[in-house]
């Protein structure tokens, strides 16, 4: 991964983790946006959301969030929040990404864990 | 074309107009990577100043949010944007003017915002940026182009920046003072390299520069620099070799590290070798990427020893939450306590043998963690005293233990607690001895009298051989013991008519029994406690009936 990148996507059997860097916001959200189109694979059941290297998000990266949440929803399966603290955390709180619509975890591995 | 830049500090109206930027352009409009720039320079400015990050945040999503809507939905182009943020008290105020096509209803507007602001799975609405806005602000105000004098959108919203103890915010000075510079190390063997990045970081950050690899590690001990900058590929000691060292020294391993090299190839041997580098940075280095990555880093490192700590604080308040068994043979046992924000740190132990119960109160002195770290470490201690000792030592005999203990041991010896320790027996008798505790009060049920028991013992630890007294009282039916540390005690009153303050008080509700006391007690401890800054300190209140017949 090149240290630019806000995003990589990884997918496995049973998950795909998106991981996502900086700053996201309205310009970040479009240029992900095609990227996850092509790349996330749509037969993978849940997604985890690896935010360790974000510091910020807005009102952009919740709608995508929200997105990624429906598709996670679509196939029965979860959608995971790893590493979110500080600002997106308040951000992902303040409109109501509780526990009933995501899990939240610390790491991967607890993720990981989570899903066996 | 951007302009920014004018730092200025009313005297009379108290405001310090600290920030201004402005976007003029004749034919092209707003970008997102105008608004990026904007943005950054907005949040790099404020970072030098003392503002809690919580609000620093919330200028940021705010400008966010309004800057990506003036570049999303550009009916009208947009060739005027200026933003300006003061400081008038403890108030940051966001200033957002515009010429774009102005919000219809905004009021109307916002309030819906708000109210919809809430995720769920089956609504295909996004939009929460508003939401977001009215939420984090207040104060919101908008003036669109059609009502305002000089024809220009004005977006007006603050931040209320809470001041420690209301301390007033002294005439002659800006309100809010610029932070210390946070000091960077720089190790380069060239030296034009080194100049360079000095004269890039200079502004915003204390730079010390070095030659020599060696040197570096020499001072980080004493300098404990915030964030180190090396090159990769030195004569003597080259980066790889300086950041392992660095990993060896105290707070090395956990500052932030970038590594500059003029060969892009070392980049994944770096991060395969997993040495903690944190950023990777290729010759030539241009100025803004080295601040960006700088600025980062930092907000970064402190976000993660923020949520560490909070993790260990919550962890430590949560294993020190005082607790007692509600009942013990003939006795009702009942405990409220407080947590102070601060720290502070009261705690509770017991342990029940064959024939009694032994309560130890205590109250370590002090405020903030190292309190609640010397609670956890004494409470663990009395744990140890209780499960070899409880049975065969009496109330006096645990204090001394404990006193010895605290004597012994260098890093407990300039630590101060009071303690008070009580045996209940199954047949009334109670046996209290005190290390320095407020005096327990006694309810006695058939006089209806309401009375101090006079127990005094020294602090414990202050002597080699400390003895303390012990008490014993004979509780009859109905009879109960209240027992306090001195947080709840001294919300009452600093004086030593606290203690009658609080005697007048069980007086006036003698009638009631133990449940109903302790909350209408502790509704008066709440009352007088309602500012939550107000709560200095931990505060233990524990009421004991002695009820024969249960």
């Amino acid at each position: 991964m090149k240290i630019d990148d806000p995003i990589q996507i990884k997918n496995s059997d049973t998950h795909s983790v998106i991981k996502l860097k900086g700053f996201i916001d309205a310009s970040t959200i479009q240029k992900i946006r095609p990227i996850v189109d092509k790349k996330l694979d749509e037969n993978s059941k849940n997604i985890i959301v690896d935010l360790l290297d974000v510091g910020f998000i807005d009102s952009h990266c919740i709608g995508f969030f929200v997105s990624l949440l429906k598709k996670a929803h679509a196939r029965e399966g979860l959608l995971t929040i790893v590493g979110a603290t500080g600002q997106p955390e308040a951000v992902m709180q303040m409109v109501g990404f509780n526990n009933d619509l995501v899990s939240y975890c610390d790491n991967m591995t607890e993720a990981k864990a989570l899903l066996k | 074309m951007i302009k920014s830049n004018t730092e200025n500090y009313n005297k009379d109206k108290k405001t310090h107009s600290f920030f201004q930027e402005k976007f003029e352009h004749s034919q092209e409009s707003l970008s997102f990577s105008d608004t990026q720039k904007i943005r950054s320079k907005v949040i790099e400015f404020l970072d030098q100043y003392s503002i809690p990050k919580e609000i620093i945040d919330n200028i940021n999503l705010s400008i966010t949010e309004i800057l990506s809507n003036l570049v999303k939905h550009p009916t009208k182009s947009l060739s005027f944007l200026k933003i300006s943020i003061r400081n008038i008290q403890n108030k940051i105020e966001l200033d957002i003017t515009d010429n774009s096509t102005p919000f219809e209803d905004f009021d109307i507007e916002i309030t819906k915002a708000l109210k919809a602001l809430k995720i769920t799975v089956d609504e295909t609405k996004g939009g929460y940026g508003l939401g977001l806005i009215a939420r984090i602000n207040q104060d919101i105000k908008y003036t669109s182009s059609n009502d305002s004098d000089d024809n220009l959108n004005h977006f007006t919203s603050s931040q209320t920046i809470d001041i420690p103890d209301n301390k007033e915010i002294e005439d002659h000075t800006p309100p809010l003072a610029p932070k210390n510079k946070q000091l960077l190390f720089i190790i380069d063997d060239d030296a034009t390299a080194r100049k360079l990045y000095t004269k890039i970081l200079k502004d915003k950050y204390k730079v010390m520069s070095f030659e020599h690899a060696e040197d570096a590690l020499k001072a980080f001990p004493d300098q404990k620099p915030k964030l180190i900058i090396s090159d990769l590929i030195m004569p003597d000691m080259d980066g790889i070799n300086l950041r392992k060292k660095l990993s060896e020294l105290e707070g090395g391993d956990t500052t932030p590290f970038i590594f500059i090299s003029a060969d892009s190839d070392k980049e994944d041997s770096i991060y395969i070798d997993d040495l903690g580098v944190d950023d990777f940075l290729c010759k030539p280095v241009r100025a803004e990427k080295l601040l960006h990555v700088v600025f980062r880093l930092l907000k970064r490192s402190l976000q993660i020893q923020e949520s560490l700590q909070k993790k260990f604080d919550d962890d430590i308040t949560q294993l020190l939450e005082p607790a007692v068994p509600k009942s013990y043979k003939n006795y009702n046992i009942k405990l409220a306590y407080a947590v102070a924000e601060a720290g502070g740190g009261d705690f509770v132990s017991y342990k029940e043998t064959d024939n009694k119960l032994t309560i130890v109160l205590a109250d370590v002195m002090g405020h903030g963690k190292k309190a609640k770290f010397f609670s956890y470490m004494y409470a663990g201690y009395l744990n140890s005293i209780f499960n070899v000792n409880a049975k065969d030592h009496n109330a006096a005999e645990i204090l001394q233990e404990l006193s010895q203990y605290i004597n012994n041991d260098r890093l407990l010896e300039d630590v101060i607690l009071t303690c008070q320790c009580t045996q209940l027996f199954p047949d009334g008798k109670v046996d209290i001895a005190s290390a320095g505790h407020p005096y327990p009060i006694i309810i006695k049920n058939k006089t209806n009298t309401v009375e101090p028991v006079h127990i005094k013992g020294a602090l414990p630890g202050l002597t080699d051989n400390n003895i303390y007294n012990l008490i014993s009282l004979h509780l009859e039916q109905g009879d109960k013991l209240i027992f306090m540390t001195d947080g709840f005690l001294e919300t009452f009153s600093k004086t030593e008519n606290a203690l009658q303050d609080v005697i007048d008080l069980i007086n006036e509700n003698i009638q009631l029994h133990t449940p109903e006391l302790l909350s209408t007690i502790w509704e008066v401890y709440e009352e007088k406690t309602k500012d939550p800054s107000a709560i200095k300190d931990d505060a233990t209140l524990i009421i004991m009936e002695y009820n024969n017949q249960l």
